[in-house]
């Protein structure tokens, strides 16, 4: 009787029911476990509207053959927002630029280096996935395994941009893969830092206040990075750009409804389209492969060579420093702002507790911002 | 499947270097700034003890 009512039930299969799963567990960790709540509870629910069967949502206008009224929400955003235009992940830049607070590197830019060797990480995870593929263990080529070496950047805008322009059927999950391990950083980096630092060089006390920088080089900072990282790598425009213009309405003193709009509203707004987009591109037919758990051990390997990398550079600047210097602020390279940062605080304390590393450890976080968006527009310029 | 290496070596190790360079660079121009806006700020707040002090 009820014939014309067609239920989802028929249609769901095994790796929908996995899938949704997974996106409860999203919204149990966001909600109750505050685990990157604010991205982690739209992923979920877009994940679980993704793999309802016969909803539509996720029909992309492209697929419609341009009829009016069949596109759905989801494949709308996803169209135009991510895979045609990838107008969200640039403009949440916007928002993160207002957020950063560049100071602490400003004060002592020779932190910037830490930014740089923390990036090795997402050098060795883009040849470990070509292996992968040269060997038939997987289906990577050079554009897959940039898309999957970036997640070693620990910077989520960032991975789902470069995904979307060289492997956009692998965004979702290089996304939840980045933002995961972001959410992970107190588990994954401790073990890794004890283990290439001395007891001796964790207790290394650094002078917590840095020198007072000046408005007039605070408003320099983002025009100066803007001009000289464009000419140099002009494919990270889109990222560099959005980024240090978020920043200047921030310094600049001059636009403070604009600086706080785009610290609340604004990436707030994206955040929500963003995230729901980034869980709706995950439907069963591309998640439920071998290759995902690769993707996902990649990425972990890239952030965790990533933060190897970033303390033995902070080593070697323990060395040639005239001043005492902990190298456990190398870990923050890899961004992840501010979570590894506070993980360095935390550790730096447990070690001696009259060390306060957080001022500190932020300079290397923001660096590693700004290298991973570079070695993406290095990425993009080749293989994009 | 057929990869490059040759290719991918030379996007691995450039980029890096790459990334070093400019954020070194980027370090310098930094540094340099921040060095002038120093010596400005300096020399208007002698300025303007000399003026008081007339």
């Amino acid at each position: 009787m009820l014939g014309f009512l067609q239920t989802g039930f028929a249609d769901l299969t095994l790796g929908h029911v996995v899938l949704i799963c997974v996106g409860l567990t999203f919204i149990y960790l966001a909600i109750v476990k505050d685990f990157e709540p604010y991205e982690l509870l739209p992923i979920g629910i877009g994940l679980i509207l993704a793999n309802l069967p016969g909803t539509g949502l996720l029909v992309q206008p492209q697929e419609t053959g341009g009829e009016i009224g069949t596109a759905g929400l989801l494949g709308i955003l996803i169209e135009f927002g991510l895979l045609r235009y990838t107008v969200l992940p640039l403009l949440i830049f916007v928002g993160l630029g207002a957020l950063t607070d560049f100071a602490p590197l400003i004060a002592r830019p020779r932190l910037f280096l830490l930014g740089a060797a923390a990036q090795v990480g997402i050098i060795v995870a883009f040849l470990g996935a070509l292996a992968l593929g040269h060997f038939g263990i997987a289906e990577f080529g050079l554009e897959e395994a940039a898309a999957i070496a970036i997640i070693g950047g620990a910077d989520g805008p960032t991975t789902i941009y470069v995904t979307s322009r060289l492997a956009p059927e692998m965004m979702g999950i290089t996304a939840v893969a980045a933002y995961s391990y972001m959410a992970m950083v107190a588990i994954i980096q401790p073990p890794i830092i004890r283990a290439l630092t001395s007891k001796r060089e964790r207790e290394i006390y650094m002078e917590p206040e840095l020198r007072k920088v000046s408005k007039t080089e605070e408003i320099l900072f983002p025009i100066v990075c803007l001009i000289l990282i464009i000419l140099l790598v002009p494919r990270s425009a889109p990222i560099v750009g959005m980024f240090m213009f978020g920043n200047l309405l921030r310094v600049s003193g001059a636009v403070e409804r604009l600086s706080d709009t785009a610290q609340n509203a604004f990436i707030n707004s994206i955040t929500i389209l963003l995230m729901l987009s980034i869980g709706a591109s995950m439907p069963a037919e591309l998640v439920m492969r071998p290759e995902t758990l690769m993707v996902l051990a990649l990425g972990l390997i890239a952030f965790a060579c990533g933060t190897a990398g970033g303390v033995l550079m902070g080593k070697l600047m323990m060395l040639v420093s005239k001043e005492p210097f902990n190298p456990m602020i190398g870990a923050c390279g890899v961004s992840a702002v501010p979570m590894s940062a506070r993980v360095v605080q935390r550790m730096g304390q447990e070690a001696n507790p009259s060390n306060f590393l957080l001022m500190n450890a932020m300079g290397p976080n923001v660096a590693g911002v700004v290298g991973s968006a570079v070695i993406a527009g290095i990425f993009l310029s080749v293989l994009g | 499947m057929g990869i490059d290496w040759g290719f991918a070596a030379q996007i691995g190790g450039f980029g890096f270097v790459l990334v070093f360079a400019v954020l070194i660079m980027l370090a310098l121009a930094i540094w340099l700034v921040g060095v002038i806006v120093g010596r400005v700020a300096a020399s208007k707040a002698e300025g303007g003890q000399e003026r008081e002090r007339t």
